[in-house]
Formats: structure tokens, C-alpha cells, sequence
């Protein structure tokens, strides 16, 4: 039996993986999920053509670009807090990953309206294949902001708690990548679901 | 190894491992007859088959539980076991029981088991899972309360760690909730009700309990790790699993006749339940990598994370895709559910089995230090070849589940039927099969590596 | 303005909200061609590539990861102007 030296870490030079391999198994299953649903959305286009090049316009693109908007700003606050806690700077740590529950907050009262224009609209997880998947995608999509939210909100407590430092934040980098999947699985779904079909 | 009495274990884990190579048989068997039904007809029917196979893996994982429990209740509880010689008397007694069962199963027809039996006077047969003669299932249950006896016995006399209570909790609630399956109501649904109390609360409940206490046993040795630490992720781990595993139960109760709440109850509550296997592979690789000592015995380590690491795909990941109720209005009963059930079972019960027999196996025999490299470069050929291979099967069957809903769930009219859906996947089973038999090749690899000796062993030694 | 975009997380902002609102002034212009799609679907995989760069910081990640999570964001927006096409 040999007793390690150093704390047993392959450090090449250079690299730095975000995160840990237990977070990258969880997110590389979420974006599997939602591979699945995206193979599942085109086979079903490519037998129902008609619904998907109509479905789209029906559907509200303010509330799909507003939130498109506010992923990418969220996105933007969560890379500041990651970037504040490597120079050391706890509190902007804490008020940037607030500021991305809010962002997220904001996303699902955006949804909120959405669907209820939805409803005025005539649309419903009923009315076509299309909208069946949009609202799939869309609500799956929505639970995912949701873990956000909560996995965020762990990171923010741990930040205030002092769990992090300069050297060692690797909760804080898992989290922020989870919440940047969520933002990237978005940025396909934004064109998929409101413009293109 | 520190006591002697832990040798105990042996037998247990050479026979589950015997009972597991005749499980895999049986799934191959099933294999061919998904793709022709007339395959073996009429010595082994498919329902024959189903249950070998599945009664099979319940009874290895449960010599794999017990050995586990023999071999790690002595060093944790810094003492020799209560009884060593009522261990070996019960491993006698639960072998014999076991084999006559399948025997039962294989040689004669189903109902005239049940009639020779005596079934009628208790009538608890015929449920998956659960088809076990009456008698069988009392011999179990004399097993299994002088097994906890035994190791409890122990635990009492010895000192209490967290390890070993959680491990007793477990092994408690695991015969307490096996009672359940001698109530065998006449009303369908009340039937259904509590045979998910056997089922789910094991497999997703108290087994738990048993899989995070063998894991963090086995953590702590190959990573000379605190304690303290492992213990706090477990304590964690136990709470979230206990929280929303018991209500989660819900799941199964959708559509059995009980109220509509269970639809919000079980979706709410069985889709936290990821969390724990999500926070077990957090903490397996978090521990390993804190770790301070770098034992011989790698092949131990891989184990323990690839375990984790399947669990939370098997449970966590497929189980949470058909767990919600509007999905699971299409999912129910397809391929998605065999799909879940083969990666999750594996993933994580029949993996953490292999993991404690990876390091506890080698000290058993005498190799302190772990098998030779040889052995191990072997053993993780064949780790990867099954986990591979089982990760194949669920792919597989995961497409099949998703062309058989789209093709009889999802038409609200002209749905086609379940045989004629079966017989237009079949290409796929053929897919099932072959990777069957690259996980039986990883199957038999990982046997051959008990027999490697290796040259270097009698250098260390 | 000069300080704001001298910070690479600033800049990536301001990038990806204009390339936002550039996907749906194309998409509300006029209708779809094959042209437009594939502007689109270009600039989807611009996004996803700063996102996955200046964001995640994943530059200098474990390439495997890194190639990953770009051949995913490639893969599935082009199946986009290709189901287009042929849909
Ligand atoms: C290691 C833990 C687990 C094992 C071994 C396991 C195993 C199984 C098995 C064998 C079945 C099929 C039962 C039958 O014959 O009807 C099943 C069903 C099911 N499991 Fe699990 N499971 C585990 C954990 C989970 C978790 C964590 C979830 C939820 C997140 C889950 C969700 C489900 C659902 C929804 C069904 C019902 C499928 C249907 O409606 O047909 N399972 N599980
Ligand atoms: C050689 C590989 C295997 C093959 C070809 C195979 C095949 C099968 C088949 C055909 C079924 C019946 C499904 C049905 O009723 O339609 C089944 C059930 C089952 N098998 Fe396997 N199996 C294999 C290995 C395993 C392994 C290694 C495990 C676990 C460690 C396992 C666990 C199960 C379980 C839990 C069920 C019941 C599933 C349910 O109720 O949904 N099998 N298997």
C-alpha cells in the first residue's frame, strides 16, 4: 500500500474542468434527455410537415425572446459570480447568484403568462402534435429552471456560509454549469419551437 | 481480515455469484424467445423463464447483502460474530430452499407447484416477484430473522458505528417489509396496494440504506477518508432517500383504482427522488478524490464509483423519465419500464454486490493486498464489458419503449395491438440479444478472474 | 461603453443579446428560406460556442467535454435547416 503525497490529484497543466465528474454525469444525462426530445420533435415533424410549418407563428415570440434574453443574462450573472469568487470576493458572489434566481424567477413568470396567452389563444397541450411537443419540451424545459433555481440557491447559501474560496469552489463551478446547460438546451429550443419549427 | 469469523461471508458471495451467471442464462433464454416465442417450447416457457430469472436475481443480491453484512458487521463493530456456525447452518438452509424453489419452478407446471404446496391453505403465489411457494417464503423469513439476530447480536455487543446501524435499519425494514407479501388480498387493487410495499419500499427504500452503508464500508477502506466525513454525506443520503422514497411510492399507484391525489403525490415525491443517488455519486467521487491512501487493490475503487455512477443512471435518470404521471399514462408496462428495471437493478444492487466482493473477496482468500494485476486487469475488462453492455440493453430497450408507445399508446384511434407492435420491433430485441451475450462474455470474464493467480503474488507475499 | 467591453463577460453579453434579437428580426422580416434557416442555425452555434467558451469556461477543459458540448450544439441545430429542407 502506498500513501499518496499530494492529495491524490492528476493535475496536468493547464486544464481545469469545471465542476467534478459526478456533476458532468448529471448534466451530460440531462442533455441526453433532451436529445431524446429533440429527435423525438424532428421524427414527428418530418411525418407531420404541415403542423410544424404553421405551428410556430401561432405561437407568442415576445415571450419566447424575452426569455431567451433573460437565460443569457442569467448565464451572464452566474459566470460573474463564479468569476467574483475567484478573485475573492464573497459578497458580489452572493448578490450575482441572486441575481440569477431572479433572472430565473423572472423565466418562470414569463411562462406563467405564456401559457395563459396560450389558453387565450386556443392552444393547448391537446391541439396538435405540434403543440403536444412544444409543450413537452417547453414545461420540461421550465422543471429543468426550476432544479436551477434550487441548485443555485445551494450554491448561494454554501457562498454565504463561507464554503468557497479563491482556490477551492468546485459547488459553486458545478453549479454554474448545470445552469449553463440549461441556458445552451434553451438557445436550440428558442429557434426550434418559435421560429423554425 | 480482522476477525475470523467474517469468513463466513465466503460461501455467500461464491453462491450468489453462482445464482447470478443462472439469472443471465435465463434473460438470454428470454432473449431468443422475445425474438421466436417457440424457443425452447415446451420445456421452458417464457413466464417460467421470467420468473427464474427475476427470482433469481432477488435471491443473489440477497446472499450478496448477507455476505456483505458478515463480512463487514464484525470489522465495524470491532468484534467476532455472534454466531458464526448459525451463519453457516443458514446458508445450508437458504441454498437448499433456493435451489428446490427453481427446481419447483422448472419441473413442474406452475399450478401444480402451487397445489403440492399447499397453496390454498395460504395463498400468497403468483405475484411477480413473489411467486415463491408459502413455504418458501416462511423459510425466508426464518432466515433472514436469524440472520439479523445474528449480525444484530453483534452490533449489540460490539461498538456502533453509523455504518452498521444504517446497515441493521436497513436489513430490519428489508425482512419487516418482505411480511407484506403473505397478505394477499382477494380486491385487485388493495393486492397491487401492498405488493408495491414489498417491492418499492425494498427497492427503493430500505435497499438503499443497505447500498449507501456497504458503499461507504468499502469508501472508507480504500481511501483511509474520515470518517466523519462519509458519515455526514450518508446521514444526508438516508434523509432525502427516506423523504421521498416512501411517498414516491406513489408512482406505482396511478392507475390501480386508489384516489386521483396519488397522481400529485407520487409525481411530486418520486421526482426528488434522483436526488439521493444524484448526491451519493457526488459525495463516491468526491471521497475518492480526497483521498489519502492508494491501496493495491484498484479494481475496488472502480467498483465503488462505477456503482454510484450506474445507480443514479438506472434509478435517477430512468427512472425519473417515466415517473411523472402524464408520461407515465403512456410508459406504463412498455420496454421503458424493463429498460429502467435491468439498468437500475444492475446499476446499482447487483454493482454494489460486485463492488464488496472486489475488495472483500481477495482478504477472504488470503490476498491482503488485493488480487494480482493480472486478476484485476482482468476483472476490469469485464467491469467495463458489462457496464457497457447493460448501458446497450437499456438504449435498446428504451427505442423499443418509445416505438411501442408511439405505435400502441399514442394513436387515439387505429392503435396497433400489443403482439403486432412486438413483432414489428423485433429488430431491436435482436439488438437486445447480442449485447446479452457481450454481457454474458463480461459475465464470464469477470468469473475467470477469481482463477487468475498471477505471478507476482507469490513476490508481495 | 469602452469599460463595458473591455470585460470578455461583458462583450459576450452584448453579443448574445444582439445575435437574439437578430435571429427573430430575421425570423419576423419575412418568410422562411433556406437562407434565413441557416443564418439562423449559424448563429445558434455561435451562441452556443461563446456560451460554452467565455461562460463555462470550458477553453481550457477536458477536450473531450469541450467537443462535446459543441458537437451536441452543432448536431442538433443544424438537424434544423435540414429538416427545413427536406420536410
Ligand atoms: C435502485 C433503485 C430502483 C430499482 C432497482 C428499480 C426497479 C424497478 C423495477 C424492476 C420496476 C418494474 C416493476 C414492475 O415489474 O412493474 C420499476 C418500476 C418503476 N420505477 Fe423503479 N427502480 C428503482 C428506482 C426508481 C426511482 C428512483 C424512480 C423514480 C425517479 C423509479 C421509477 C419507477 C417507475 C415510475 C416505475 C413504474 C413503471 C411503469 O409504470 O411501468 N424507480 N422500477
Ligand atoms: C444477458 C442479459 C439479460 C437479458 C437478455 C435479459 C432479458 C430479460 C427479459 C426478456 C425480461 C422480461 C421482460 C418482460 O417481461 O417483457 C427480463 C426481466 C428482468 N430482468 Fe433481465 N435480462 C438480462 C440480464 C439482467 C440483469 C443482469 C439484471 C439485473 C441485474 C436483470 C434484471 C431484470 C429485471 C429486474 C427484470 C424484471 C423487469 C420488469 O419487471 O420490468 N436482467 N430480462
Amino acid at each position: 500500500m502506498t500513501t499518496l503525497t499530494n492529495d491524490g490529484k492528476k493535475s496536468l497543466p493547464h486544464t481545469h474542468t469545471p465542476g467534478n465528474p459526478a456533476v458532468w454525469v448529471f448534466v451530460l444525462s440531462e442533455m441526453s434527455e433532451f436529445a431524446f426530445f429533440f429527435i423525438v420533435f424532428l421524427v414527428v415533424k418530418l411525418l407531420h410537415p404541415e403542423l410544424f410549418s404553421t405551428g410556430p407563428a401561432q405561437l407568442n415570440t415576445l415571450a419566447g425572446l424575452a426569455n431567451t434574453a433573460l437565460l443569457i443574462t442569467s448565464s451572464w450573472f452566474v459566470a460573474n459570480a463564479v468569476k467574483a469568487t475567484k478573485s475573492g470576493h464573497r459578497e458580489k458572489t452572493i448578490s450575482w447568484l441572486a441575481l440569477t434566481i431572479a433572472a430565473g424567477l423572472l423565466y418562470c413568470a414569463i411562462k406563467y403568462l405564456e401559457y395563459r396567452w396560450n389558453v387565450d389563444h386556443g392552444i393547448t397541450t391537446r391541439t396538435n402534435l405540434f403543440f403536444s411537443l412544444y409543450y413537452y419540451l417547453a414545461f420540461n424545459h421550465l422543471l429543468h429552471v426550476l432544479i436551477g433555481i434550487c441548485v443555485i440557491g445551494w450554491a448561494l447559501l454554501q457562498s454565504w456560509l463561507g464554503a468557497y474560496d479563491a482556490e477551492d469552489h468546485e459547488g459553486l463551478e458545478g453549479a454554474a454549469t448545470y445552469w449553463h446547460m440549461i441556458d445552451l438546451v434553451w438557445i436550440l429550443l428558442f429557434p426550434l419551437l418559435y421560429i423554425v419549427g | 481480515m480482522k476477525y475470523e469469523s467474517q469468513k463466513v461471508a465466503k460461501p455467500y458471495f461464491i453462491f450468489a455469484l453462482i445464482l447470478f451467471a443462472g439469472q443471465v442464462l435465463f434473460g438470454l433464454i428470454m432473449g431468443m424467445q422475445y425474438i421466436d416465442g417457440d424457443t425452447l417450447f415446451p420445456y421452458i416457457p417464457f413466464n417460467v423463464a421470467r420468473m427464474v430469472h427475476t427470482n433469481l436475481l432477488i435471491v443473489w443480491l440477497l446472499f450478496g447483502f448477507m455476505g456483505a453484512a458478515y463480512y463487514l458487521i464484525p470489522e465495524e463493530s470491532e468484534t467476532e460474530l455472534f454466531c458464526p456456525k448459525l451463519a453457516i447452518v443458514m446458508f445450508w438452509v437458504f441454498a437448499a430452499a433456493g435451489v428446490a424453489t427453481i427446481l419447483g419452478y422448472l419441473l413442474v407446471p406452475y399450478a401444480e407447484l402451487a397445489r403440492l404446496t399447499g397453496n390454498v391453505i395460504w395463498p400468497t403465489m403468483g405475484r411477480e416477484f413473489l411467486e415463491q411457494p408459502t413455504i418458501t417464503k416462511l423459510g425466508i423469513v426464518v432466515v433472514a430473522l436469524a440472520f439479523i439476530f445474528n449480525i444484530g447480536m453483534t452490533v449489540l455487543k460490539g461498538r456502533k458505528t453509523v455504518i452498521n446501524l444504517i446497515l441493521i435499519t436497513g436489513l430490519i425494514g428489508l425482512a419487516v417489509f418482505f411480511l407484506f407479501s403473505f397478505y394477499n388480498p382477494i380486491n385487485l387493487a388493495l393486492d397491487k396496494f401492498f405488493w408495491w410495499w414489498v417491492v418499492h419500499l425494498w427497492v427503493e427504500g430500505v435497499w438503499e440504506l443497505i447500498l449507501g452503508a456497504i458503499l461507504a464500508f468499502v469508501l472508507v477502506k480504500i481511501t483511509g477518508v474520515d470518517r466523519e466525513y462519509i458519515e455526514k454525506w450518508l446521514y444526508l443520503i438516508i434523509a432525502l432517500t427516506l423523504i421521498s422514497g416512501l411517498v414516491g411510492m406513489g408512482h406505482h399507484y396511478y392507475w390501480i383504482g386508489t384516489p386521483k391525489y396519488w397522481l400529485w403525490l407520487g409525481s411530486f415525491f418520486s421526482a426528488l427522488e434522483p436526488i439521493p443517488f444524484f448526491m451519493m455519486m457526488l459525495y463516491a467521487f468526491s471521497v475518492v478524490k480526497k483521498r489519502r491512501i492508494n491501496p493495491n487493490n484498484k479494481i475496488a475503487t472502480t467498483w465503488a464509483l462505477g456503482t454510484a455512477t450506474m445507480a443514479f443512471l438506472g434509478a435517477g435518470v430512468w427512472g425519473f423519465i417515466h415517473t411523472l404521471a402524464p408520461v407515465n399514462y403512456y410508459t406504463h408496462g412498455t420496454q421503458i419500464t424493463a429498460a429502467h428495471g435491468h439498468l437500475a437493478f444492475f446499476g446499482a444492487y447487483a454493482m454494489i454486490v460486485m463492488t464488496i466482493i472486489s475488495y472483500a473477496m481477495p482478504i477472504l482468500r488470503g490476498r491482503e493486498e488485493g488480487n494480482p494485476p493480472e486478476a484485476q486487469k482482468v476483472e476490469r475488462i469485464a467491469f467495463w464489458l458489462m457496464c457497457i453492455s447493460m448501458i446497450g440493453i437499456t438504449l435498446a430497450l428504451t427505442a423499443a419503449g418509445v416505438w411501442q408507445v408511439s405505435l400502441q399508446r399514442l394513436p387515439e384511434t387505429g392503435a396497433t395491438g400489443f403482439i403486432d407492435t412486438q413483432t414489428q420491433i423485433n429488430p431491436v430485441y435482436w439488438i437486445r440479444l447480442l449485447l446479452g451475450l457481450l454481457f454474458t462474455a463480461g459475465l464470464a470474464a469477470y468469473l475467470a478472474s477469481f482463477f487468475i493467480s498471477g505471478r507476482t503474488e507469490s513476490r508481495s507475499a | 461603453m469602452r469599460h463595458l467591453t473591455q470585460n470578455s463577460l461583458n462583450r459576450t453579453w452584448l453579443i448574445l443579446i444582439g445575435l437574439t434579437l437578430l435571429t427573430t428580426a430575421i425570423a419576423e422580416s419575412s418568410a422562411l428560406t433556406t437562407v434565413s434557416v441557416t443564418a439562423i442555425t449559424l448563429i445558434v452555434i455561435v451562441k452556443g460556442r461563446l456560451i460554452i467558451r467565455e461562460y463555462m469556461d470550458m477553453k481550457s477543459a477536458n477536450p473531450v467535454l469541450y467537443w462535446a458540448l459543441i458537437a451536441y450544439m452543432v448536431l442538433f441545430s443544424t438537424a434544423m435547416p435540414l429538416s427545413f429542407l427536406f420536410g
